[in-house]
């Protein structure tokens, strides 16, 4: 009777993940699906950065996209971005087959539900894992957390208006980890320096750089000379 | 009289072959980093963000004309106090050394004339070599490498001061190192009014230079309480022109105790010469 | 003590407890050619860097031109050209340069034409744009000279101007120190070569460690002492004899196997030559050694 009760329950508990995790990947399909139908754009940028051991004032450039994967910042001036590149995700999910699926649950905010999803990469060149927060009302990743081979992990918070036609988001934050760096001493500013240098800082710690996106303009033609660039 | 003996020194320091050195020198150093930036910068610009690149990837045009004279700047923090001493030096040393000295002070010009004519004749040199290292460090770079954000790297920060927040500060820093080698050249005029030996003054000027430099560039206890006497501490502040914020205060302070450095080098040496027997 | 050009009183200078000069008190007139004399360290070169505001005196006063040298020292150095021991120059630069550069100093205006007129008169005409450098020592000692008097000065003070000039540059020197004079000038001349301050000095001082062992006219100083002759003659012995019976208390020695040396007053020297000539000694010369040689050395105890 018990190992009846057990085998039931673990049937039970398997369709229902099936079941579930069915449900996450037509999300993720939903989302690509979406995405899939800019083909390319271009948006003004405004870079901001919060990152230890780095004064910088915001950046104005222009970013640039075509499908699948081509991205490119230009910047008007000197600027620090994140290595890992963001639209490695979209990439993934633009094959349904590359990967695996598994719903990690949901959270519940004020007027939305937001389902946690895990997606595996079977064969990716550098994406090994990638956690989306997906708005399930709307169709639009909140966050997500990427594990690449060669770059380490990274958080990217996206936030939007409520621009019914532009999906896209009007900010991305990413969340980076920065260690201290060591210049070569001769070419250090402060050599013989009076001013003590803090060191109470720990070695790693969090940074924020945000780009602010504005002026989308979605499927019209740009130089694609600048991917090269 | 002032009027002619600045005059005339300064047309003794346009004839004297050594003037030239330190020119030549600036000329060669200058076209040297260059040359080589322009060849060779941006692996070295890979060189010196590795550690940093594995965190972030970098953006823009780091390698341009207002880093290079940055990189200029840097090398020159020791060679330019010793070009400016090897003519300062000895302009009342050399000339008791070769005698001349009781030919022009048996002119109608007084002691204190003397050393204020050779003091300004010797901050024309000095403004001079500056107007040169900006022309080639600055001009040139900017010609060579173009413009764009200034990136300054500190031993554990990293600061980018944008294009058009850049060239005041130059400005700024190049009018910082004017005072700094005016310094250098009260200093060494000073101990030029102490002997009769030429080249005994420009030595020792060298030799106190380099030695409050390492003194400064050690970072133990006991030095720490030394460093804020060393005129060469104060010297370097023009670095402080690209902080951000720059902290105005030091800067103050810093240019405060250099004028401070001039008036009680320039009162010793006015004060021992005046009273100093000439023998040769 | 009666005013003059130069008025220098209870002047002391001391160097390591020994005294350079040592309470030193002279009078130099106006428009004279003035000796300065005295064996080295006799303190002539501290007294006269001291009088050019060169080396600061320990004590006394010193006055040019009626003005005390301390407190009207750019007044007084305007008026006063002078070379102080071997004269040094920029090498660097040309003659010309240098006259000009030292005359702008001295607040003379830029003139070619006095320029031309000084290289002239000291020989230097065709070398003035040669770089000093080049020039030999005579040379130098003439541009000395000449920026000694470039601007035109009241008193002019030479320190051993003849060095390294030839026989026909001494001849030129002793013409213009001359017409200095003539011009209204004062002029301090030290020298080791006795003759030149006895052929053209006014007045002398004569130092020994540090004090003025005498000082005045040349010639009341001279004049008080005799003659001193030499002879040469055939046979001194017999001269000497001679003399002595005549002038018993002439002082004569002899110095060699044909010269014999005597010391008596200008007005018997014919009447002395004439006896040795009656008496058949034969005198091939006569010339009268210098009396301020004498005078120096017995001075000074040399």
């Amino acid at each position: 009777m018990n190992k009846l009760l057990a085998v039931g329950l673990i049937c039970l508990s398997l369709v229902a993940t099936t079941l579930t995790g069915q449900k996450a990947e037509q999300l993720v399909r939903n989302i690509q699906a979406d995405f899939k139908k800019i083909e390319r754009y271009t948006a003004d940028l405004n870079i901001s950065f919060d990152i230890p051991y780095i004064k910088i004032d915001p950046v104005k450039g222009k970013v640039y996209f075509k499908q699948p994967n081509l991205f490119k910042v230009k910047t008007e001036g000197i600027a620090f971005m994140p290595k890992q590149n963001p639209f490695y995700l979209m990439e993934l999910i633009s094959d349904p087959e590359s990967y695996v699926c598994i719903d990690g649950g949901s959270e519940t905010t004020p007027g939305s539900i937001i389902r946690i999803i895990q997606l595996v990469p079977k064969d990716h060149e550098e994406l090994i894992l990638a956690k989306l927060w997906v708005d399930a009302k709307g169709n639009r990743i909140q966050k997500t957390l990427l594990t690449t081979k060669t770059n380490g992990t990274i958080e990217i918070k996206y936030i939007y208006d409520n621009n019914p036609v532009i999906k896209l988001p009007t900010s991305m934050i990413f969340g980076i980890e920065v260690g201290k760096f060591k210049i070569p001493k001769m070419m250090s500013a402060d050599l013989n320096s009076r001013t003590k240098q803090t060191t109470s800082t720990p070695s790693l710690t969090q940074g924020k750089i945000r780009l602010n996106f504005s002026n989308y303009k979605l499927n019209q033609d740009f130089n694609e000379k600048v991917f090269n660039q | 009289m002032m009027y002619a003996l600045i005059r005339t020194e300064l047309y003794k320091i346009a004839k004297r072959p050594r003037s030239y050195i330190g020119f030549v020198a600036i000329l060669l150093i200058v076209f040297i980093i260059e040359f080589a930036l322009f060849i060779d910068g941006a692996s070295y610009i890979e060189f010196i963000f590795q550690q940093l690149e594995s965190f972030l990837s970098i953006e823009g045009k780091v390698l341009n004309g207002y880093l290079v004279c940055f990189i200029i700047l840097q090398t020159l923090i020791i060679q330019m106090p010793l070009l400016v001493a090897l003519v300062t030096g000895d302009v009342i040393s050399g000339e008791a050394a070769n005698g001349t000295l009781r030919l022009l002070l048996t002119r109608p010009v007084s002691r204190t004339e003397v050393v204020m004519a050779k003091y300004i004749a010797g901050s024309f040199y000095v403004l001079l070599l500056l107007l040169l290292l900006g022309a080639l460090a600055l001009g040139g770079s900017l010609l060579l490498f173009g413009e764009g954000d200034l990136i300054i790297l500190k031993s554990e920060t990293i600061i980018v001061l944008k294009s058009n927040d850049v060239l005041w500060r130059f400005y700024a820093a190049f009018g910082i190192a004017f005072l700094s080698l005016s310094v250098v050249s009260s200093f060494s005029l000073m101990l030029s009014c102490f002997t009769d030996n030429s080249i005994g003054p420009i030595i020792l000027t060298m030799a106190v230079i380099v030695i409050f430099t390492i003194i400064g560039s050690f970072d133990l206890p006991l030095f720490d309480h030394i460093k804020p006497f060393l005129f060469t501490s104060y010297m370097i502040v023009w670095r402080n022109m690209f902080d951000q914020p720059v902290d105005w205060g030091i800067m103050q302070t810093s240019i405060l105790i250099l004028i401070l450095h001039i008036i009680l080098f320039l009162g010793v040496s006015i004060y021992y010469f005046n009273r100093k027997d000439i023998h040769t | 003590m009666d005013s003059g050009m130069v008025e220098i009183s209870q002047l002391s200078k001391t160097y390591q407890d020994v005294p350079a000069v040592d309470h030193l008190d002279l009078i130099i007139p106006q428009n004279c050619i003035y000796g300065f004399l005295g064996p080295n360290g006799a303190g002539k070169s501290t007294t006269l860097r001291m009088l050019l505001s060169l080396i600061s005196p320990d004590q006394g006063t010193i006055k040019v031109f009626g003005k005390d040298l301390k407190n009207h020292r750019k007044e007084i150095l305007s008026g006063i050209g002078s070379i102080i021991e071997k004269p040094d120059f920029y090498l660097y630069l040309s003659g010309i340069d240098n006259l000009n550069l030292l005359s702008r100093l001295s607040g003379m205006r830029p003139d070619p034409k006095r320029m031309a007129d000084v290289l002239e008169l000291v020989g230097l005409s065709n070398r003035g744009n040669h770089k000093v450098a080049t020039y030999s020592h005579g040379m130098k000692q003439r541009l000395g000279i000449a920026q000694a008097i470039i601007h035109n000065p009241r008193l002019i003070i030479l320190d051993e101007p003849t060095t390294g000039l030839d026989p026909n540059g001494i001849l030129e020197l002793r013409q213009l120190i001359l017409n200095l004079k003539l011009d209204g000038k004062t002029v301090i001349l030290s020298s080791h070569i006795l003759s030149e301050i006895e052929l053209i000095a006014d007045h002398l001082v004569i130092m020994n460690k540090g004090k003025a062992m005498v000082q005045g006219n040349v010639h009341t100083l001279l004049n008080d002492q005799e003659l001193v002759v030499l002879m040469e003659t055939d046979n001194p012995e017999l001269a000497k004899e001679k003399i002595h019976l005549y002038w018993p208390s002439i002082f004569i020695q002899t110095i060699s196997t044909t010269e014999l040396q005597c010391q008596a007053p200008k007005e018997l020297i014919s009447e002395i030559n004439k006896v040795l000539v009656e008496s058949g000694i034969k005198i091939y010369s006569v010339y009268y050694k210098r009396k301020l040689e004498d005078y120096f050395f017995k001075l000074t105890g040399n």
